[in-house]
């Protein structure tokens, strides 16, 4: 469906995307996450060919260039902000993409728009001017559909109805590509993960395999947990803290033994933590900036 | 590119602002016909300023059409949406090159009819004044003005891809309009040794709008009739040219 290869992404002289490869299957619902400024709406524009890059694009084996975009009829997407006309009402804002009716209507109904979609979208709240560019996004049956921060601005009601639209399509055969800051929101819809920061993508995994293996961490807890954690930073080993815990990687949890016993600091706990979704991104993603950092 | 067209049409048709243009348009014309002691052949035969009054419109609305693809974020959709992005600002510069024509048809409607009330039979529209009966005259300027009104929406369109700003574009296209013609005239007395590349300069490119029926004005411009319809051509083409370039390369 979608194949990225080898991409670059440069502002002006900045290069912002670095070397990013990753597809998106039918059915599939790819989480975009990384910090702010990690990249993320850089990566959705460059798919839209909308930025100047280098590396290949594909969506359906057709190449998207920055000025080709025959490859991008059956995409939809909602990049930063909604993009609704004011002077147009919701429907004639739809109708302005749409290549057919039936399906239109199919799309307003299943948002629930259709109280409002006669009035003049300059009356819509923010939750309104929300869901009419997330149905402007799956106009015309898209078989690849690009979402950027969908949930902003909706309450809980339109939060569920979006998540279940969104697992309605990819049933159908629809790829997604999503990012969102509400981590929550994504973890509930997605299948697979993709972590970026400093435009580089760090980990590209199926959710379930995410969660299975990749980040079980240990936890630490001793007599002397200051000169603990002074001890582990002077022998460059990573530790996130939790509560009274410290978190180290699981493939450490020897070295960490041999090395409190060398200090004489007696050992309390050592146990392995299934971390939180969360907690594992922020936990990767502190990883990530460390070794950086070292470099 | 019909896809294009299509949408920009139904754009531009669901906003007020053509409408405003035509309102706009008879209340100047209306201004021009009253501002006056009394209503003077000249002042019949420029369309009661149907051509200055329809470019001054011209700049804001192409300027307005533009601009709101930034202001309302829309570019970035009808960007990726359409399969080449020169088609956009294309079916932009069609739809809104239409229009003016159309508002300098309204124009000549409106002279019909102002002319009738305000002036009645007292100019004959069938009367030569300077070889030309009045409606020649009429029709001349007119068709003046469609070059040059090519020329201001081609330059509009030019300018809000260089500079973004739809207020700045507004403000330079009203000095190119109101003060375009003295500052190039100044220049050219000024600089007689260098007149001859100066005549060219865009800010003569205005003359264009009453020299069909003056002769008086090629002294000013220094460009033949035939010279200021090709200039003012080779400068719509350059800025569409260019500003298509710009307007592809822009960050969104």
């Amino acid at each position: 469906m979608l194949k990225i290869s080898h991409i670059n992404t440069f502002i002006g002289r900045k290069k912002i995307i670095k070397d990013v490869s990753f597809q998106a299957n039918p059915g599939s619902i790819v989480g975009l996450i990384g910090p702010n400024g990690a990249g993320k709406t850089t990566i959705m524009k460059t798919i839209l060919g909308l930025t100047k890059f280098t590396g290949n694009i594909s969506v359906e084996d057709k190449s998207v260039t920055e000025n080709d975009h025959a490859a991008l009829t059956r995409v939809g997407a909602l990049i930063e902000h909604p993009a609704i006309y004011p002077f147009l009402t919701g429907l004639e804002n739809l109708k302005l993409y749409s290549l057919d009716e039936t399906d239109m209507n199919h799309v307003f109904s299943l948002l629930k728009m259709d109280s409002y979609i006669n009035t003049k979208s300059k009356d819509y709240s923010m939750g309104m001017k929300q869901k009419l560019g997330i149905a402007i996004a799956l106009l015309n049956k898209p078989q690849l559909i690009i979402l950027d921060e969908p949930m902003n601005g909706l309450d809980i009601e339109a939060t569920i109805l979006i998540r279940q639209i969104i697992k309605q399509y990819a049933a159908q055969g629809s790829a997604f590509l999503i990012s969102s800051h509400v981590l929550g929101e994504l973890q509930k819809v997605m299948t697979n993960v993709l972590l970026i920061t400093e435009g580089k993508i760090i980990v590209d995994q199926p959710i379930d395999e995410f969660n299975r293996v990749s980040h079980k961490q240990y936890r630490v807890l001793t007599e002397d947990m200051p000169t603990t954690e002074k001890l582990f930073a002077a022998n460059q080993v990573p530790v996130t803290k939790s509560d009274e815990y410290l978190l180290i990687p699981r493939e450490l949890s020897y070295q960490v033994q041999d090395l409190l016993y060398d200090h004489h600091i007696r050992l309390i706990e050592l146990s392995p933590q299934g971390l939180n979704f969360e907690q594992t991104i922020v936990s990767l993603l502190e990883q990530q900036r460390r070794q950086n950092h070292e470099k | 590119m019909k896809n294009s067209l299509k949408q920009e049409f139904f754009k531009f048709s669901h906003q007020r602002i053509p409408l405003y243009g035509v309102i706009a348009l008879f209340v100047l014309m209306l201004y021009s016909a009253v501002s006056k002691s009394g209503v003077s052949r000249g002042i019949v035969a420029q369309g009661f300023g149907a051509g200055q009054w329809v470019t001054i419109i011209m700049i804001t609305i192409a300027s307005t059409f533009m601009a709101m693809e930034y202001q309302n974020r829309t570019i970035m959709t009808l960007f990726y949406k359409s399969s080449n992005k020169s088609f956009i600002y294309f079916a932009k510069l069609i739809v809104i090159t239409l229009y003016g024509v159309s508002l300098l048809l309204l124009g000549i409607v409106l002279t019909f009819i102002l002319k009738m009330v305000m002036v009645g039979n007292r100019y004959s529209w069938l009367a030569n004044y300077n070889q030309h009966p009045l409606w020649a005259d009429l029709l001349l300027n007119i068709l003046g003005t469609l070059v040059y009104l090519i020329f201001i929406i081609t330059l509009a369109f030019f300018l809000i891809a260089l500079i973004k700003v739809n207020a700045a574009v507004v403000g330079v296209g009203l000095a190119v309009i109101f003060l375009g013609a003295d500052l190039s005239a100044l220049v050219m007395s000024g600089l007689p040794a260098i007149a001859s590349i100066v005549k060219w300069n865009p800010l003569n490119m205005i003359f264009v709008i009453n020299q069909f029926t003056n002769a008086i004005y090629v002294k000013v411009s220094g460009l033949s009739d035939f010279q200021l319809v090709a200039a003012n051509t080779v400068y719509a083409i350059i800025f569409i040219v260019v500003g298509d370039v710009l307007f592809k390369n822009r960050r969104v």
